[in-house]
């Protein structure tokens, strides 16, 4: 413990703390009472006592701070006043594409390209934006260059889309077949800091963070602000897939299960990447196995060609009577008849390899050439609802009617050949059909075909002998040969098609024609039960008639905005995965009947993702599936 | 150099400096005939000191005009008057202060408070002229070459107040003059008086006449020293007749030396133990105590032996006890044990006086009013390690209380029961008690004290001082140190205040309910009374200007216009005591030393 | 109202680091709902700032019933630390990108280490100062100076002629003379320390064996004149540390107020 010595007690002195000059103490011990005066000067010096005044430390310290404060404010003056201002202010640098972009601009313009503000005086921040700049926004000014992938309208929407295309998905989704989604979770919308039309572009992009920033970079959080229901984790709360990504049937009516029984009956190895992995095509051998892409549905002639075509030529090799000329039972009309059409002679408007007195059968593509013709439609109905047997008796006049207007619209079908359909057909889906039908027969075959056919109308009354002789020099051969196209059969008056196999235009437009409501739910049926017919409808189930999309497969609804990126390539180099069973398992069914049936796959597992996308893994963040601009974006500039 | 031989010299004597050089003998022999003086043998008196030398060079006779203020209440005094003729007004009412020419300062308001910060004058020291001299109701005036205060208006003044007059051969002021408390009442000349004014010196040797001295003691038994027990907080349940019981019993005694103050600059010079030697003795450790002992003014030192000295414990000040733990542990002892003797021993510092209670009469009538509860036990068996400021027993922990803004009620009743003596600080320690006492510092009640340890010397405080005196600080930031402890040069605003003695207009004064001693400028005469008189330099007379810069001079004179200046405790800003303030580090506190317990507490929160 | 310092700290700390949990998880929070954080943690910062500025005021205003300086400096330091962390959140990269934003980071960064300096020399520096014998008022520290010169020259002076007295004036003239004329040299203002006193000593030491009583006795008294001298270097360089920390930190708050207040405008009118 340190005790000092007792000091002299010091008298009070004037002492001015605040005064910037204190006494010098030049020659006196002590100051006099006066003191300097605020500039500085001493009343008590002489020229042989010169008192100095010294400058307090109050004194040094004002100037020290003085000068700080000019400083800090002289560098802000020559900031401001200089060119360089922007660059002065410029809080950081920009991405490295936009500081590419706007590299070239001049640095007054530069902010201005993004920032309404920068444009604007500086009286403008007092007051309403400037009439230059009325009703502009940041998000406008984005949309200056990045229009080319968003549409403008649609900038400021949450996920770029509007309310009711979200209410659209979201009913979808609840509608699809298996939807085990409760009600609770249909409402994925919570209360957020931006409403859902107004979310401005700077809400999740950015800048002025350095030029590495990634201004897609967002965090689960920042996802889920807007969802009401947030998931914490991949792994754990993420809600499971269910039907994603089947969603439900596409427009082929495939069964997977049954060609895995098909391949293991012929104990070959169902390999998916049979159909679904595009290899290196023979124009292109450069591409590498590696790269090859997925597709979902393959093309007929990739993946189904192989099998299928032996069966579709197998199926098609007997072909389709396109116009088949029906037998009719002339003679049971007899001599006195009127209703014969013509000369009046007995058989002449008939040719003789159509008489017959067979039940009556007319072909439902013969019918459908005679549709626009109403008393011909009569006819046929008559015809083919009557029970009429003509070995049984005579016709009964409505049949013998029947008969007579049939014949004589069939003659005048004939005559119509050869000229233009508008002729035959009065919808213009039946044009249509029929262009496709005929499209590829040579309109003078057509002609030739009809002259040649009309030619046996105008044949006289003959005996049995003339008959048969008549016929034995007829051109022989009628029935198709191994080609595909048009036959000519003019012993029974029939124009036969051989279709080409899969995808044949003639075949397309027969199997639309025999969905559509041209035709008679009858011969709708008939047509159907043909081989060939019933082999495309096999698989193509769902034909809109005049619908060609509905011919592709695809999956369904897809023009469906999709919320998730997902590729297989950086999948199949991991070993495990190359085995697409890893995630693709198909649901086998025990109930043959039902296998029968297209199946669908079993619900993708997240579990089986969730192994690897960990955090530390590779990867859970929202950001890496699933995409905040729903529209088809094209790859960025 | 031949240290053998002397130098021949005169002694000082007694009576180098009397009260009045031009007191005549034959004033001297008409004094004699007169009042109790009359009555007085000489051969009470010693040699030395004869009665007429008494009266010769202890006695001043004052001619008083009407309205001439003589004494004030609240005031200091060092002389007793006796009324030779003429009468005077006692006010048994508080007088307003503005009567006595020192008017309450007023608080500043808010705004004026800020303005001080630019109404600065490049001079030190500005007044106005309306500071200089008081116009009001009071003016002060030269009679027989000594400055008096006079009432403008005698009838004004006491119209509707109550007061008694005083006539020839009576005497007032003399209970101040002896046992240094403040004047009760205020005691104007009602018309042309003769006063004899006998200072205190005078007085004590004077009480060697018995009648004399029995006149005055019961003067002072009949009217003080009922009052004064009763603001003693031990004997605060007594009944009425039980106290004038104890009043009866009780002797008063005196210690020490009254003028410790003029010859303070020597004594401190000392070591401790030689100062312990020279102070005169009250009560001895290891004594079986008889006397329950009160401090009534002055200050005492508690020591123990300590090896082959003593070690100062405590000091006591105004209504501390002595003894009472020994005396109630006795009360309480069963037959077997031994009576407990006293643990201290009980010296006085500078002069003390004491009332002593008899241990019977403190057994009977005073300790079965005591609360069993406010009892400690004794330190004799051992240390007592409970802190201080446990010590202070309850009932009334609003009084100890240090605000911010200091307002002390002082010479109060209610204060708890404190036996010092009895118990044991932890954070100061016995160097720091003996350095307080030996710089008497223990008479400040509003001492600054600044931890050096955390003082980053950066003298805000002295600015504030500053700014809130007109840019002349009152106080300056050196002073005596011990440890990290400095006690800096500001006044103290002491519990003894020898500085209010003998200003003769009562312009420095102390107010009543804070304790404040403040310089009322316009009726400060410049006499230095006061500066010479604080044994701390803490007061200063300085020369004052107007605002140009011009000094004030006396028009008779020539000479300049003195006013005495110190620190006032900011009494009038809003803020209270600036410095304490405007220290950024809580190293600068006013603390009260009269007592170790502000100061125990302060220590013990600097961690 | 004396409330023990330790507790005062351990509460004043617990204020702070509550303030800090529940900003931190404000800023979370405005994080991930898309929010500008930064607009909340810049808010908060400019209002620390202010908040930091009225100290200033409040010590001009010593005459107002305002609370202490001494709560008011608490309060400051405490604020100060919680603005340094809510500036970590603000600028994760302690310095920002661009002049403007990265000069007013500096300035921040001045003026908290310049905050964090003065706590840390006034909590130190007063104790040292109070080891070392005297205390010297720092504007008088010049003419103490004088006196210890004049003093030496007076013992100087007085000194009995004899022959020990030419090799003492010698000393003197060599060595003293410049010692006690000259200020305080800057390297000691930066580092004190008892070289130069200790080497003087020393050399006077060497001399004894050729001293008279008398010029002993006047060695001896301009040695102590020499520790005198010592001591008041030693107070000058830390009162100057005590003292320069505040102009510089102060000066420094004041420009980074005006600019922070023109970030401010520009991020307000830039969004």
């Amino acid at each position: 413990m340190r005790k000092a010595d007792p000091q002299p007690r010091l008298p009070i002195t004037i002492d001015r703390p605040g005064d910037r000059w204190q006494c010098g103490f030049c020659e006196s011990e002590s100051p006099c009472a006066r003191g300097p005066s605020a500039d500085g000067t001493c009343c008590q010096a002489t020229p042989e006592n010169p008192c100095r005044p010294v400058r307090r430390w109050s004194a040094f310290r004002r100037l020290l701070a003085t000068s700080i404060i000019a400083a800090g404010c002289g560098i802000l003056l020559i900031a401001f006043g200089s060119p360089w201002r922007q660059d002065f202010l410029a809080p950081g640098s920009l991405t490295q594409s936009h500081a590419q972009i706007l590299g070239g601009t001049l640095a007054s313009q530069r902010c201005a390209a993004c920032h309404v503000s920068a444009g604007q005086d500086w009286s403008a921040w007092f007051s309403s934006a400037g009439e230059h700049h009325r009703g502009t926004t940041q998000d406008s000014l984005c949309m200056a260059c990045h229009h080319t992938t968003i549409q403008p309208s649609r900038g400021t929407l949450a996920h770029n889309l509007s309310d009711a295309e979200l209410d659209s998905l979201r009913a979808f989704r609840d509608g699809l077949e298996n939807n085990r989604w409760n009600s609770t979770d249909r409402a994925l919308v919570q209360s957020v800091v931006h409403s859902e039309n107004t979310i401005a572009c700077a809400a999740c992009h950015r800048e002025h963070r350095g030029s590495q920033h990634d201004l897609t970079a967002l965090s689960d959080a920042n996802c889920q602000s807007c969802h009401r229901r947030s998931f914490e984790r991949f792994s754990t709360t993420h809600p499971d897939w269910k039907q994603w990504p089947y969603m439900g049937r596409g427009t082929i009516a495939f069964n997977h299960q049954s060609h895995h029984g098909y391949f293991a009956s012929k104990n070959l190895a169902l390999d998916c990447t049979l159909c679904h992995q595009q290899t290196a095509s023979k124009s292109n051998p450069v591409t590498s196995a590696a790269s090859s892409k997925i597709i979902r549905v393959p093309s007929y002639e990739s993946a189904c060609a192989s099998c299928h075509d032996p069966t579709l030529q197998a199926a098609s090799a007997g072909g389709i009577a396109v116009l088949e000329l029906p037998t009719l039972d002339i003679d049971a009309l007899g001599d006195d008849s009127d209703e014969i059409p013509g000369d009046g002679s007995h058989g002449a408007r008939w040719p003789a390899e159509l008489t017959a007195a067979d039940a009556f059968h007319i072909s439902p593509l013969t019918a459908w050439l005679l549709s626009s013709d109403p008393q011909a439609m009569a006819a046929i109905a008559t015809l083919s609802h009557s029970t009429y047997r003509p070995w049984e008796g005579s016709p009964t006049p409505a049949q013998a009617q029947a008969i007579g207007e049939l014949a004589a619209a069939t003659e005048s079908l004939l005559q119509k050949l050869g000229t233009p359909l508008e002729t035959l057909f009065v919808t213009s889906l039946d044009r249509q059909f029929a262009a496709d039908i005929f499209h590829g027969l040579p309109p003078q075959w057509i002609h030739e075909t009809a002259e040649a056919w009309l030619a046996r109308f105008a044949v006289k009354e003959s005996t049995d002998e003339e008959r048969f002789e008549s016929a034995a020099s007829a051109s022989p051969g009628a029935s198709p040969g191994p080609l595909q196209g048009w036959y000519r059969d003019d012993l029974s008056l029939r124009l036969e098609y051989r279709g080409y196999g899969h995808a044949d235009r003639v075949l397309i437009a027969l199997c639309e024609l025999a969905s559509s409501s041209a035709l008679e739910p009858q011969q709708r049926e008939e047509l159907r039960k043909l081989p060939i017919v019933s082999s495309c409808l096999q698989c193509h189930r769902k034909i809109v008639p005049g619908d060609r999309s509905g011919w592709r497969g695809h999956p369904p609804k897809p023009e469906q905005p999709s919320f998730t990126r997902f590729s297989h390539e950086p999948h199949l180099k991991i070993g495990q995965l190359a085995d697409c069973t890893y995630c693709h398992r198909i649901e086998m069914q025990t109930n043959s009947a039902a296998a029968l049936e297209p199946s669908d796959f079993l619900p993708l597992e997240r579990v089986s993702c969730a192994h690897c996308h960990q955090p530390g893994g590779a990867g859970d963040q929202c950001t890496q599936c699933h995409r905040y601009h729903v529209e088809p974006i094209k790859k960025s500039l | 150099m031949d240290t053998s031989q002397a130098v021949l010299v005169r002694r000082p004597e007694r009576w180098d400096q009397p009260l009045d050089p031009t007191m005549s003998d034959d004033d001297v022999r008409w004094l004699r005939t007169r009042g109790p003086f009359a009555a007085m043998r000489d051969d009470s008196f010693s040699k030395a000191t004869p009665l007429l030398g008494i009266l010769k060079n202890d006695c001043r006779i004052r001619r008083c005009q009407r309205g001439e203020i003589l004494v004030r209440q609240g005031d200091y005094g060092q002389s007793a008057f006796f009324i030779l003729a003429g009468s005077v007004r006692v006010s048994l009412e508080r007088l307003p202060e503005e009567s006595l020419g020192r008017p309450i300062p007023k608080r500043l308001s808010w705004r004026q408070a800020i303005s001080q910060l630019w109404n600065r004058f490049p001079f030190a020291e500005v007044r106005s002229p309306a500071e200089i001299t008081s116009h009001d109701q009071t003016r002060i005036s030269a009679i027989d070459k000594r400055p008096t205060i006079s009432l403008q208006d005698f009838s004004a003044v006491f119209h509707g107040r109550r007061s008694v007059g005083l006539g020839p051969g009576e005497i007032f002021g003399e209970i101040a003059a002896m046992y240094r408390t403040p004047q009760t009442a205020t005691v104007i000349s009602e018309c042309e008086a003769t006063i004899l004014e006998i200072r205190w010196q005078g007085l004590r040797l004077l009480r060697r006449d018995p009648s004399f001295s029995a006149e005055i003691e019961r003067h002072y038994r009949t009217h003080w020293l009922i009052p004064h027990l009763r603001e003693i907080p031990l004997l605060r349940f007594l009944p009425e007749d039980v106290l004038q019981r104890v009043a009866d019993a009780s002797v008063l005694r005196s210690f020490g030396r009254m003028d410790w103050h003029s010859d303070f600059q020597k004594t401190r010079q000392l070591s401790a133990n030689e100062q312990i030697q020279l102070e005169p003795l009250i009560a001895i450790e290891g004594n079986i105590p008889t006397d329950l002992i009160i401090l009534r003014a002055g200050f005492a030192r508690v020591s123990m032996i300590h090896g082959e000295g003593h070690r100062t414990t405590a000091y006591l000040g105004k209504r501390d006890l002595f003894g009472f733990t020994e005396l109630a542990e006795n009360m309480l002892r069963t037959e077997q044990s031994p009576p407990i003797p006293l643990a201290h021993s009980l010296r006085a510092i500078g002069f003390v006086d004491t009332l002593h209670i008899p241990a019977e009469t403190f057994t009977e009538w005073i300790f079965p009013y005591v609360r069993r509860g406010e009892i400690r036990p004794s330190a004799g068996r051992g240390r007592d390690t409970s802190p201080l400021t446990e010590a202070a027993a309850p009932p009334n922990p609003a009084s100890r209380e240090r605000s911010e803004r200091r307002v002390v009620p002082r010479d109060k009743p209610g204060e708890p029961i404190s036996d010092p003596s009895t118990t044991h600080s932890q954070h100061v320690s016995t160097g720091l008690v003996e350095f307080l006492v030996q710089q008497r510092l223990n008479n400040g009640r509003e001492t600054m004290v600044i931890d050096l340890d955390r003082c980053t010397r950066c003298d805000d405080c002295v600015r504030a001082c500053a700014t809130t005196h007109g840019g002349n600080p009152r106080m300056i930031r050196s002073g005596s140190t011990f440890d990290h402890l400095m006690f800096a040069q500001a006044c103290m605003h002491c519990a003894d205040p020898v500085c209010l003695i003998g200003c003769p207009t009562g312009a420095i004064a102390r107010d009543e309910v804070s304790g404040t001693i403040s310089i009322h400028e316009p009726i400060c005469i410049g006499c230095g009374t006061c500066a010479a008189a604080c044994p701390y330099q803490n007061i200063n007379m300085t020369e004052v200007r107007n605002h140009l810069g011009q000094p004030y001079r006396d028009a008779s004179s020539g000479l300049p216009i003195l006013k005495a200046t110190k620190c006032d405790l900011c009494h009038t800003q809003p803020s209270g005591p600036a410095c304490q303030k405007a220290c950024p580090h809580d190293a600068l506190v006013r603390i009260d030393l009269s007592h170790l317990g502000p100061l125990d507490q302060w220590l013990g929160t600097r961690r | 109202m004396m409330i023990h310092f330790r507790n005062r700290r351990m509460l004043a700390l617990t204020l702070t680091l509550g303030a800090l949990a529940l900003f931190a998880f404000l800023h979370q929070r405005t994080e991930n709902r898309l929010g500008h954080a930064s607009f909340l943690s810049g808010g908060t910062l400019l209002a620390c700032l202010v908040l930091l500025v009225f100290i200033a005021i409040r010590k001009r205003l010593v005459m107002l019933p305002l609370w202490s300086v001494a709560t008011w400096v608490q309060i400051h330091i405490y604020t100060g630390i919680f603005a340094l962390v809510v500036y970590l959140f603000h600028v994760p990269r302690i310095i920002a990108n661009g002049y403007f934003e990265g000069g007013l980071s500096l300035l921040f960064l001045g003026v908290s280490s310049s905050g964090l300096y003065g706590l840390y020399v006034s909590r130190t520096a007063p104790r040292k100062l109070a080891s070392v014998p005297g205390e010297y008022r720092f504007d008088q520290i010049a003419w103490d100076r004088k006196r210890l010169a004049q003093a030496a020259a007076e013992v100087l002076q007085q000194l009995e002629q004899s022959l020990a007295a030419p090799v003492l004036a010698t000393f003197y003239r060599d060595h003293l003379h410049r010692y006690f004329a000259t200020e305080t040299p800057v390297n000691f203002i930066l580092h004190p320390n008892s070289l130069r006193r200790k080497k003087l000593l020393a050399a006077m030491q060497e001399l004894d064996r050729y001293f008279t009583d008398s010029a002993r006795s006047a060695a001896g008294q301009l040695a102590a004149l020499v520790r005198r001298r010592d001591e008041l270097d030693f107070h000058y360089a830390m009162q100057l540390r005590l003292r320069l920390w505040v102009v510089v930190h102060s000066a420094l708050s004041l420009v980074l107020l005006l600019w922070s207040l023109i970030h401010t405008f520009l991020v307000i009118g830039y969004l």
